[in-house]
């Protein structure tokens, strides 16, 4: 099952081609695989340019959703030390969501947007924290829970904001509700923030390492804890705000690709982290080739795929902690 | 007092409700190996972590090397002092040997990568703790015991002068139980490090220990050689129930009750 991570990755860094042909040539509209070829020389042909102009940029925002979700999970992971953390399942994803649509609402600006998503995924995060710590120990079982209740109470939020708006808009509901990658924002944006991010967390892997063993050992091992953990925290809440702006609640994508990952032998962050980009964009973008192409003409929301691969993902993490002693 | 390895004078710890010890003066110094003992809940973890700079004391200095310890950059500070925790919980899969690695930590620049002297160091400790062939299991397979062990074995990686261990002996079997302290005393003795290891029986202290730090309650403590410490009335105190030391042909144990 183990491979060495050296491999892993540039097999993963292979992949991510492969994912993108594949997804500029499946659609809707069945287009021979030249025009492919075409559209990225930049031909003008109709074709080409369906290619060129809608499914290319669908299809970078993809890689880079799926990219920031999978390393905005790895990092909460890490931040609360537990297995089952997601931006979805805990409600950081809802929380960001809520910030945009009411900045949105209230006539705001793209950054005014991306800000109010911003704060919306912090105080989200804040909330799981303050509620899991509690009074007396941090225990995980109550970090999960109070993640998913404050998760549903954010859903129940953007509906109720997205009910008095913009009345029987269903597809803005499914797009923060569930994530829709075809609302069609150009890509580049999340592209560099996930760039970013990648290059803010990497120098953090070794410690994170270490962080995994507990905080006291991190401590006596030379880790500043608490530095490190806001840093994780704003991280996290960085890389999900853009990724909700972007493409909207998309669920666990940030919970299935770490796991996958530590299941195939890469434990360290060092290496966890950019395979966690490259997994999480690659999972993403086939995830929206499927969506796009399963019940042609008719589009699905992404999040129901992600689901379909994350909630018994999930459920089998759950089932196996329960059993161990 | 001036070459002590780790020296607190006038430290004062408090958790909740709990003084743990109030106007405390010691001084590790090369080659002293010391248990620490107190009742449940008397607060060795916490006076551990306040020593190991990882909580602030009420009141007091605490000096690593001669420098004060708050002073320190954390990094600096984890290559002359090395902590066991007591507990430990590993959510994530992991190997053995990753995890005993994890002591390079303070000694790699912030790119560098662990090499092949440092996974020999690992090796190495994992073999004096007895655990040669675990390398390659999952930390999430092991007993309390072994991966107690494997903590004293991250500690051993770390390389430290000064050792603050927690608990290292419980959880384990007789023959590990005396093998884990004797390594302990050795490395006292032997490479002129200190240790201050928290423990429940006197017995294991008076056997394994050259000095006694006891925390009697209420924020008093007893400090010293273990024969001027390690006393009835001491003990009796520490615990609140009889303790006796017995002696007869050299050899010392404890009666309890």
């Amino acid at each position: 099952m183990s491979m060495a991570p050296r491999t892993l990755l540039l097999l993963l860094l292979a992949l991510v081609p492969g994912a993108l042909i594949l997804a500029l040539g499946s659609g809707s509209q069945d287009l021979p695989w030249s025009a492919v070829w075409r559209g990225l020389a930049g031909d003008t042909g109709l074709d080409a340019r369906i290619v060129a102009e809608l499914r290319l940029p669908r299809a970078l925002l993809a890689l880079a959703t799926g990219g920031l979700l999978a390393l905005a999970g790895a990092l909460m992971q890490a931040l609360l030390r537990n297995p089952l953390a997601d931006p979805y399942v805990l409600g950081v994803s809802g929380g960001a969501a809520t910030g945009a649509l009411l900045a949105l609402l209230l006539g705001g600006s793209a950054l005014a947007q991306h800000g109010a998503a911003l704060a919306g995924a912090v105080a989200a995060i804040l909330g799981v924290l303050a509620l899991a710590h509690g009074s007396g120990r941090f225990s995980p079982a109550r970090l999960l829970l109070s993640g998913i209740i404050l998760a549903a109470g954010w859903n129940a939020v953007v509906a109720f904001v997205l009910t008095l708006g913009e009345p029987g808009e269903l597809r803005g509901m499914l797009f923060w509700l569930m994530g829709d990658l075809g609302f069609g924002p150009a890509p580049e944006p999340a592209l560099a923030a996930l760039v970013l991010g990648l290059a803010l967390a990497w120098p953090l892997a070794r410690p994170l390492n270490v962080l995994l063993q507990g905080e006291t050992l991190a401590g006596a091992l030379g880790v500043e804890v608490v530095p490190l953990q806001r840093r994780l925290f704003l991280l996290a809440a960085l890389l999900t705000a853009v990724a909700v702006t972007h493409a909207g609640s998309i669920g666990f994508v940030g919970l299935v690709v770490p796991h996958l990952l530590r299941l195939a032998g890469l434990r360290d962050h060092r290496w966890l982290l950019p395979a966690a980009v490259l997994g999480g964009g690659v999972l993403l973008l086939l995830a929206d080739t499927a969506a796009r192409t399963v019940l042609a003409p008719r589009q699905l929301p992404v999040g129901v795929l992600t689901a379909a691969l994350g909630v018994p993902v999930f459920l089998y993490l759950l089932n196996r902690r329960e059993q161990r002693p | 007092m001036k070459d002590a390895l780790l020296a607190a004078r006038g430290l004062a710890v408090q958790v909740g409700t709990v003084t743990v010890c109030r106007g405390l003066e010691l001084a590790l110094a090369p080659g002293q190996c010391w248990a620490l003992l107190g009742r449940n809940g008397a607060g060795k973890t916490t006076l551990l972590h306040t020593l190991a700079g990882l909580r602030p004391a009420r009141a007091g200095d605490i000096r690593l090397a001669g420098r004060p310890l708050e002073a320190l950059p954390r990094r600096e500070a984890a290559r002359r002092l090395g902590l066991l925790p007591q507990a430990f919980d590993d959510p994530f899969p992991g190997t053995v040997l990753e995890a005993a690695l994890s002591g390079r930590h303070p000694h790699l620049g912030l790119w560098e990568w662990e090499g092949a002297e440092d996974v020999a160091r690992a090796r190495q400790a994992l073999a004096r703790v007895g655990l040669a062939g675990f390398e390659g299991r999952d930390v999430r397979t092991l007993s309390g015991g072994e991966r107690r062990r494997l903590g004293l074995a991250t500690v051993l990686v770390q390389d430290p002068a000064v050792l603050l261990l927690d608990e290292p002996a419980s959880h384990l079997d007789p023959r590990h139980r005396h093998r884990v302290l004797e390594l302990v005393g050795a490395l006292c003795r032997e490479d002129n490090r200190a240790a201050l290891v928290s423990l429940h029986e006197p017995e294991l202290a008076w056997r394994h220990c050259t000095h006694a730090l006891v925390l009697l309650g209420n924020g008093e403590t007893a400090a010293g050689p273990r024969e001027q410490v390690l006393t009835d009335e001491v003990l009796t105190r520490c615990y609140d129930y009889p303790v006796r030391r017995l002696e007869a042909s050299g050899e010392v144990w404890f009666r309890e009750g």
